[in-house]
């Protein structure tokens, strides 16, 4: 098959394949549609969790983008669960993004406020650092 | 173990996860996404597997191989678009269309993305007090970047570090600016970027500052980062490494590449 073939043909199969989806959403029933998540949809899990007398804390890793990727830390003061498009069922008591160019060393909880103080070092992290995090209790 | 032993386990190590290539994914991500097709999202998943798989051991990708990947991205300009990203999709595209443009000639990018952005108007503002404080001292204001010692060191420059991340976007600690988590058109064209400014004063005694962001598209490798790319289709998600993203450039599927947004500006201090 010579290029000018090649090409042809790539042409007529996005051809074809665009006539099927203008057929595919015609015929689409609106009624029976998911619910629509942003694209990408983050990637997100708990990685630790803090009892702290009858309160239990969990911590949460959420990655977010496209191309160029953030990393957040969460916070909930009750086990979240996250729907198909990574929402939690309850809002977090606390985020922020990590600084990607350096390390945390350490994440205190602090119980007054329900804040977090995360503490870093010099040097990027290495591929599962991030999503091994644990929860300190920071000392009052 | 032996090397031969080695060579034979590498040789086989993704034959368990062989799949067929589907030769017009666009049709299944469409069918995945209004029919909530189960069976076209593991077709493409299934494919993926096997590609990163593939991808890991170094293996030798084939024409439908590479052909599957380069359709899969352009699926992502037809999804992109359909949503109103139209950069993140033209980007997308141009991954696997373009001809790798070098920081010196980059891909040029609509700047409304970034302009209407609550951390790059904020940083425009501190960045134009520093510009005035500098011509008021006579001197040079040509060129610096948000990533600047002496303007970081500044108090108006300060608050860029304790915006919120989810809804205004911040100044992190090396200086680089990051996209609000909720602004997703402009998260998805680019997390993470440095603003410049290049001024000049005119004879009436306004400032002209271009404004500009040049920006690198490329994804992490396997050996740097565990990061997926989530795409939804229907109430499911196909889960695509970026370490496959990025290793279509090794196998010559797509191009990192340099892209630029740029703006003016005639004020006075």
């Amino acid at each position: 098959m010579d290029q000018k073939n090649i090409f042809n043909f790539g042409q007529s199969k996005i051809f074809v394949t665009m006539f099927m989806m203008v057929l595919l959403m015609a015929c689409s029933d609106s009624g029976s549609k998911p619910k629509v998540c942003d694209a990408p949809v983050d990637t997100v899990s708990i990685i630790n969790e803090l009892k702290v007398d009858t309160a239990v804390y969990y911590l949460v890793h959420r990655v977010t983008g496209w191309h160029d990727k953030s990393e957040i830390i969460e916070l909930y003061d009750r086990k979240p669960t996250f729907n198909n498009c990574a929402k939690s069922d309850i809002e977090p008591v606390f985020g922020d993004s990590l600084d990607l160019d350096s390390t945390v060393s350490h994440i205190y909880l602090n119980l007054k406020t329900k804040q977090l103080n995360i503490k870093y070092v010099a040097g990027k992290p290495g591929a599962s650092h991030n999503t091994s995090l644990k929860l300190e209790l920071e000392a009052e | 173990m032996g090397s031969m032993q080695q060579l034979k386990k590498t040789a086989t190590s993704c034959l368990t996860l062989k799949a067929d290539m589907p030769m017009s994914p666009l049709w299944n991500m469409a069918k995945a996404a209004k029919r909530n097709s189960a069976n076209d999202l593991k077709y493409l998943q299934d494919a993926i597997n096997f590609l990163t798989c593939k991808a890991k051991e170094k293996h030798k990708f084939s024409g439908d191989d590479k052909e599957f990947l380069k359709e899969v991205y352009e699926a992502f300009w037809w999804g992109g678009s359909y949503n109103g990203y139209k950069e993140a999709a033209q980007l997308a595209n141009h991954y696997v269309n373009g001809t790798g443009n070098p920081k010196t000639k980059p891909l040029s990018i609509n700047s409304g993305v970034y302009e209407t952005s609550k951390i790059v108007i904020a940083t425009m503002d501190a960045m134009k007090k520093y510009i005035a404080e500098l011509a008021a001292q006579n001197k040079s204001i040509t060129s610096f970047r948000c990533d600047n010692v002496q303007f970081r060191s500044r108090p108006y420059s300060k608050k860029l570090t304790k915006m919120n991340y989810k809804t205004e976007g911040k100044m992190k600690p090396s200086g680089v600016l990051e996209a609000a988590q909720n602004n997703i058109r402009l998260h998805r064209t680019d997390g993470h970027f440095y603003l410049q400014a290049l001024s000049a004063i005119k004879n009436s005694g306004e400032i002209r500052t271009t404004w500009r962001i040049d920006s690198l598209y490329d994804f992490e490798p396997f050996s740097k980062q565990n990061y997926y790319t989530n795409i939804p289709l229907g109430s499911g998600t196909l889960k695509l490494p970026d370490g496959l993203s990025e290793y279509m450039t090794k196998i010559g599927v797509a191009k990192a590449f340099w892209y630029r947004a740029e703006w003016f500006e005639n004020w006075r201090p």
